[in-house]
């Protein structure tokens, strides 16, 4: 059926390995690419999104005030958390990490998940003060443990809810 | 979606997303079904009609080898399909988008492509064997496009038109290629198992025609095990950050592995070893299945990392709505749903004490300095339970606690008592006999 001679037949098993031990390389160089940049960043502290807003009932804005009130969302202070962990959970390891920032009256050094280009001017009063749920853009935090990034954020998905929900397209709206 | 004053939303309930660990094997094995019998039929509908002219007895007992009646379509394709499409919806109820749709179109291109092929088996009209195989493609992309959609939950508030936009994204066109090598892979393992392993189906035509067939399955399992790798790291390179996950790249790992043993092997029973087919066509069939198994675990992977977010939020809502169905039992067998000081001990201890106490400060002022001032306007204190507000500034705000009216007011009633104070139910009782004795009066 095809070419019989002895080095053809010696070279395809190893042309196969070859190609096989190639595309298993290639997947592990992805993954481990993707494992130490793209995937979810390790926080200083685990805190759980999940367990303030599920079970302990916090709103959004309980940690982030300036929602409504700002182009920025906000982090909390270190004294925000502390004024329940004074005495709630001083136990935990966590919360053991916590009081070591608050003693050392230093903030905690919080990896951002959701970043944009320093050219994209976003504002969070705009889009919340319109009637925007936080979950639109930063997905159903609440239940999330460790918080990561499920909506792109790129200019094309930013385009294209803006033009269903009839809002500027101006380069400048965006970009100033 | 409203059929006959009934919410589509309720009809699909999520309460099955509790039972998640086990719907999640059953959407993988309908999903490696769907896809191993439409991979089959597709490949080898396409060489039936390629050949419907040059070899018409070739032709014919290709397409009869995937479809020798209509109740294996049935069985394995459509109802397969159906499940789906029920499981996804269940699945991705807390989506709030028509996720059916999308699965109902699919059922329907599906059986129109089988009613087409059933008709080219029976009549060998050339026509219907090209429609069938076009809807076939159309039914491919359409399907690769949902699933890749599926990657980007963010897309589908976008979703409108009948066939949207966000359908055809790269990760289509990948996946879709991936669909095709992975048709030819089955299409040349069930060629091989069917037509020379399995004793009901051998040929028994004479060898010019075998080898004939058996070179077009040879070519099709190295054509797609050399290919399909191509488009699995193609793939992986476009797949969304958010839908990367350790077992998808141990998974692709594998699966690259698998057709390298599936390439060669074809390619060393290319070098004419005739006696070994039949052995080799069980062989090729299952490293085919293998690799579907492979690829369809790499696909669930994906959709779950991708979704997992509303996933969970299914299942809380699943959770919650029976919680709340259990509470509602227990509240009409135990008689509890008036106001009851009992009640309110029992929800004070469980929700208030961790932050409230009496005579101390904890996290929250102590009560019988804030709760003098509520004793004549109870009215207040219930409002504010129900939504509170910040109001000391030396205390952090307190958070809602979650309760119904009932539940906060017969906590309210608790604390009155607890303070020496007559309760909002007392008072208005009171209130009422004075007004109703000055009436008299």
């Amino acid at each position: 059926m095809i070419n019989k001679n002895p080095v053809f037949k010696k070279l395809i098993p190893l042309a196969f390995v070859a190609l096989t031990v190639g595309g298993v390389l290639l997947v592990a160089g992805m993954g481990f690419h993707w494992f130490f940049t793209g995937s979810k960043p390790v926080q200083p502290i685990a805190f759980s999104h999940n367990l303030h807003m599920e079970k302990v009932g916090l709103e959004c804005s309980f940690c982030h005030p300036y929602t409504d009130r700002s182009s920025r969302a906000g982090l909390p202070a270190v004294g925000v958390c502390m004024d329940c962990h004074e005495s709630v959970a001083v136990d935990k390891g966590e919360i053991k990490k916590l009081k070591h920032y608050w003693d050392k009256k230093e903030p905690i050094p919080w990896i951002k998940v959701h970043v944009q280009p320093w050219h994209v001017y976003y504002n969070h009063k705009r889009h919340i003060k319109v009637g925007f749920e936080c979950t639109y853009c930063h997905g159903d935090v609440k239940v999330m443990d460790a918080v990561r990034k499920v909506r792109s954020l790129e200019m094309g998905w930013c385009v294209n809810c803006h033009r269903k929900n009839n809002a500027s397209t101006d380069c400048l709206v965006c970009h100033k | 979606m409203n059929l006959n004053g009934l919410n589509i939303n309720e009809i699909f309930s999520p309460s099955i997303l509790r039972y998640f660990p086990v719907i999640s094997p059953v959407i993988f094995l309908m999903l490696l079904v769907n896809l191993v019998y439409m991979g089959m039929a597709a490949g080898t509908a396409f060489l039936s009609v390629i050949y419907h002219k040059r070899k018409p007895e070739m032709s014919k007992y290709l397409v009869s080898l995937v479809i020798p009646n209509n109740w294996v379509w049935i069985i394995f394709g459509m109802i397969p399909m159906f499940c789906l499409g029920l499981l996804y919806k269940m699945l991705l109820s807390a989506m709030q988008v028509s996720v059916h749709l999308f699965f109902i179109r699919l059922l329907g291109m599906m059986l129109i492509g089988f009613v087409f092929l059933a008709i080219y088996r029976r009549t060998h009209l050339v026509i219907a064997g090209v429609l069938g195989l076009l809807t076939f493609l159309g039914y491919a992309i359409h399907l690769t496009g949902v699933f890749s959609l599926l990657l980007y939950p963010e897309k589908w508030p976008f979703v409108q038109a009948l066939v949207p936009d966000p359908l055809m994204t790269v990760n289509t066109v990948f996946e879709f290629f991936n669909f095709l090598c992975l048709s030819a892979l089955l299409t040349g393992g069930i060629i091989l198992f069917l037509g020379f392993h399995w004793g009901e189906k051998k040929l028994d035509e004479d060898v010019a025609y075998r080898n004939f067939l058996k070179v077009h399955a040879y070519v099709l399992l190295l054509g797609g095990s050399l290919a399909l790798p191509v488009g699995i790291l193609l793939d992986l390179f476009n797949i969304p950050g958010h839908a990367l996950s350790i077992a998808l790249f141990v998974q692709d790992g594998f699966s690259i592995v698998v057709l390298g043993i599936t390439g060669y092997l074809s390619i060393y029973m290319m070098m004419d070893r005739e006696s070994k087919t039949p052995r080799f066509g069980l062989l090729s069939f299952i490293l085919a299945l293998v690799i579907t198994g492979l690829l369809t675990a790499s696909l669930r992977v994906l959709e779950t990392t991708a979704n997992l977010e509303t996933i969970r939020a299914g299942e809380m809502k699943a959770e919650k709505k029976m919680m709340k169905e259990i509470s509602r039992r227990e509240a009409i067998y135990s008689k509890s749903m008036k106001v009851d000081e009992k009640m309110g001990e029992q929800i004070f201890n469980e929700r208030c004490t961790a932050c409230h106490s009496f005579d101390k400060k904890v996290l929250g002022p102590p009560y019988n300095s804030v709760l003098p001032k509520y004793i004549d306007n109870q009215e207040r204190l219930i409002a504010y339970i129900l939504n509170p507000v910040k109001v000391d500034p030396q205390y952090p705000a307190m958070p809602s606690p979650g309760l119904s009216p009932i539940q906060v007011k017969s906590v309210v009633r608790f604390l009155m008592i607890k303070i020496g104070a007559k309760p909002l139910e007392e008072r208005e009782e009171q209130k009422e006999k004075n007004e109703g004795g000055g009436g008299r009066d």
